[in-house]
């Protein structure tokens, strides 16, 4: 547990008291006539699955300070305490709201010999009846496991919205140099019928195999890769996290957050003064930690209608301002003055972009630009699906990151959605906040860990064809 | 102690249970009506003056009957602290679950029989093996396999709510009194977030309505040592204490008289013994507060009376009263969660 066994007593007694705390106010009998059960239900509902406790219960578990099924007993301890009591069915009792809160986070082991391939090259592929596709090929990354190559296949011409644009996996065929075929491994992930996904080969080529060579049959257009010569971990600069603990690192991860809603007016921030006041009874974050201040004065300065609770602690005086970080000006200064719209389109693969924090490896697959958002898209890969996404707190450890352009504009890049894979990986995609204004040839990447701090230089590619 | 018939002997608690009555009531056991009682601390089957060597027998394939099952069920939860998490918390706090609305929910069907439909023995023989509990002749005991059946846990838990604020109130007591012992200081030392949510929790009802502050103005803790505990008003939570009520200031009467501040923090902070002495004698008992007296510890007792320190208002001094049950023939402890209490002469 983070905080050791002290810290965890104390996160569980304010849990339990804030538990006892939520029992008493719904059983405070209400100033009018009695209420009907189907709105008690509703209250007591509200109470354990979406109320103070559930909330403070999961923040304080994704932070690791209490272990998660402790965490998840109080909460069902609640609501069999609120069943026993009429205010919810008692099916409660038999079906308990396990999982509420996220499951541990354990350091898990880095994969071993993890090899990035920048690409960048567009096949055309024809299927079986003759239909053809265009398959732009952003990367191939190797593990231990599986090779898996980025793609997205892109119409070649203008095409009806009946025509489905798939990807004839029956024609394509994958070869090495020695010969082998993996035509009969090569499954296709993709997700929501988008048209970018992963190409796996599941029984991945030795180790000696010099190239990898794709096409759809013979007489086609063919791609060769080059497994071998993949990339070394990035470049990367190492600085201590200093003496910040993860609560503090969560309310600067909500805080990316919330400026990454600025292009939208939106602030997810609605309990921020309540999850302060926990982490604080928790002991999760010291009182008086800068870092509550800055979120606070963020939310007094940003003007998002989040954590008006907290800018009401700021006005009262309980909890002080404190500077911003001059990455969070540059973000918020952006949006301070008006901008031509961004011209960009397309993706941009990004080379050399393998880099290894806290047990994972971090595959920089390239920049999307599409009209209304920009992104990196991300490849995963370690354990992430210990990782539950309910509220994005279990990866606020390692998310938002923090991208600066040669220009020196600042961009914070904040968990916009993510794609399962197979076992051991996970496409996330990053929005870039505010975006590139024009295409760029390298971005420094900053990444927050556990302990450290990572900064790489990531070259990107621009001039690819447009989807 | 006069009129207690030596229970408080001069450096002695008297035994947990001495402010409470006993109380009974019956369930459907096999094709009969049969009592169940508790007295002094203990659920006695009076129909069943061998119940250990029923229940073993029934493990050995007899059939094993409800009132036994209850009695087992009752033993294996003395000491769970679930039960103060799910159980009352106050004498008003009423759990109304019946054994008809367990059965129906639960898929095992096993409650027993109190007003709803009388359950056969070998129906809850059957339910309880399908719950995964298993019977060891060797420790007379049934018992979760490795790994644990928390659903059936709940069930028990559930069961013995179900028995009404009488029983609940009992056992929660009896789970405090097992949690109080100096033997189980390690236990306490690793249980102490449950243990000062449960006690917290009963003692902000309380004393909040004596003190006329907010439930969420008081705070309780835990603390190892001898004696009750101490009590302490501070000027805002967690911070060094404004007027101070310690064990040891009894004697010297170091009390201050000037009425504390209004608002801040009302902290009780009970020393092991404060666990049993006030949770399970003072609580259970339904002797919180007496004609506006914030009874801290019981001194000594033989229900209906009893000898109680207790504090008359805030700033006061903590004085010892000697109260008694106020219509202990009327039966209303036996049947409702707590005693009406009243000063005595």
């Amino acid at each position: 547990m983070t905080g050791g066994p002290a810290a965890a007593e104390r996160a569980e007694t304010y849990l339990r008291l804030l538990a006892e705390a939520e029992l008493r106010e719904a059983l405070t009998p209400p100033a009018e006539a009695a209420e009907p059960e189907a709105a008690r239900h509703e209250q007591a509902g509200t109470l354990v699955h979406a109320g103070r406790l559930p909330r403070a219960a999961s923040a304080l578990a994704a932070l690791g300070v209490i272990d998660p099924d402790t965490a998840a007993e109080i909460t069902e301890g609640l609501a069999a305490a609120l069943a026993v009591r009429g205010r919810l069915g008692l099916d409660t009792l038999v079906h308990p709201i396990r999982r509420q809160v996220n499951p541990p986070r354990p350091v898990p082991a880095l994969p071993h010999g993890v090899r990035a391939v920048p690409v960048g090259r567009t096949l055309t592929v024809t299927g079986a009846d003759g239909s053809q596709a265009d398959l732009y090929v952003a990367c191939l990354v190797r593990t231990e496991g599986a090779v898996m190559i980025a793609v997205e296949v892109r119409a070649p011409t203008e095409r009806t919205q009946a025509q489905e644009l798939t990807l004839p996996l029956s024609t394509m065929r994958i070869t090495d140099d020695l010969g082998t075929s993996y035509q009969d491994e090569l499954s296709f992930l993709s997700q929501d019928g988008r048209a970018d996904g992963w190409l796996f080969i599941h029984n991945p080529p030795r180790i000696g195999v010099r190239w990898l060579e794709m096409d759809s049959g013979p007489g086609t257009a063919r791609l060769r890769m080059d497994p071998a010569v993949g990339a070394e971990p990035a470049p990367a600069r190492w600085q201590p996290a200093g003496a910040t603990g993860p609560g503090e690192r969560l309310l600067d991860s909500i805080a990316g957050d919330l400026l990454a809603g600025l292009p939208d007016r939106r602030g997810h921030g609605e309990h921020l003064g309540e999850l302060v006041a926990a982490l604080e009874a928790a002991g999760a974050v010291p009182p008086g930690n800068p870092a509550s201040g800055r979120l606070a004065t963020l939310c007094e300065r940003a003007g998002l209608g989040a954590g008006g609770d907290l800018v009401a602690r700021l006005a009262a005086g309980d909890i002080a301002r404190a500077d911003l970080p001059r990455r969070w000006i540059s973000v918020l200064d952006w949006f301070a003055h008006p901008h031509r719209e961004a011209g960009l389109r397309g993706f941009a693969p990004a080379g050399l972009a393998l880099l290894e924090l806290d047990g994972f490896w971090f595959v920089i697959v390239g920049l999307t630009a599409e009209p209304d958002r920009m992104g990196l898209r991300v490849l995963v890969i370690g354990r992430p699906d210990e990782y539950p996404w309910t509220d994005g707190r279990s990866w606020a450890g390692w998310f938002p990151w923090w991208v600066k352009d040669p220009g020196g504009q600042w961009h914070v890049a904040a968990l916009d959605g993510r794609r399962q894979g197979y076992s051991g990986h996970m496409t996330v995609d990053l929005r870039l906040v505010p975006p590139l204004v024009q295409p760029v040839t390298r971005l420094d990447v900053h990444i927050p860990g556990r302990t450290h701090q990572m900064s790489a230089s990531v070259p990107l590619e621009w001039g690819a064809p447009d989807g | 102690v006069t009129g207690l018939d030596g229970a408080g002997q001069a450096g002695q608690q008297p035994p947990w249970w001495a402010a409470l009555p006993p109380a009974e009531m019956e369930i459907t056991c096999g094709q009969a009506r049969h009592t169940i009682r508790w007295a002094d601390g203990e659920l006695v089957l009076p129909a069943h003056p061998d119940a250990e060597a029923e229940l073993i027998l029934g493990a050995l394939g007899g059939d094993k009957c409800e009132c036994t099952e209850l009695a087992a069920v009752w033993r294996r939860h003395h000491d769970d602290l679930a039960l103060l998490a799910l159980g009352p918390r106050s004498a008003a706090d009423e759990i109304g679950i019946t054994w008809d609305e367990i059965s129906t929910v639960s898929s095992s069907k096993w409650a027993f029989g109190l007003q709803g439909p009388a359950v056969s023995a070998r129906d809850v023989r059957r339910a309880l093996t399908t719950t995964g509990l298993a019977y060891s002749p060797l420790t007379g005991q049934w018992a979760a396999p490795p790994g644990g059946v928390p659903e059936s846990g709940r069930l028990e838990l559930l069961t013995l709510l179900a028995l009404g604020p009488a029983f609940g109130m009992r056992l929660a007591a009896t789970v405090a009194a097992a949690w109080s012992g100096a033997a189980r200081a390690a236990d306490r030392a690793a249980n102490r977030p449950a243990l000062t949510a449960a006690l917290a929790s009963r003692f902000a009802l309380a004393a909040g309505a004596w003190a006329g502050m907010e439930a969420g103005q008081l705070t309780a803790s835990l603390h190892e040592g001898p004696g009750w505990g101490s009590l302490e008003h501070t000027g805002q939570a967690a911070s060094g204490p404004a007027s101070s009520y310690p064990e040891g200031g009894l004697a010297n009467g170091a009390y201050p008289d000037a009425g504390w501040p209004e608002g801040g923090w009302l902290d009780g902070k009970f020393q092991r013994g404060g666990l049993r002495a006030w949770l399970a004698q003072v609580w259970a008992a339904g002797l919180t507060v007496v004609e506006g007296h914030l009874v801290l510890a019981v001194q000594a007792a033989r229900w209906p009376a009893a000898e109680v320190l207790a504090l008359r208002g805030l700033g006061g001094t903590p004085v010892t009263l000697q109260v008694r049950a106020a219509d202990p023939a009327a039966g209303d402890a036996a049947r409702s969660g707590g005693s009406r209490w009243q000063v005595a002469g």
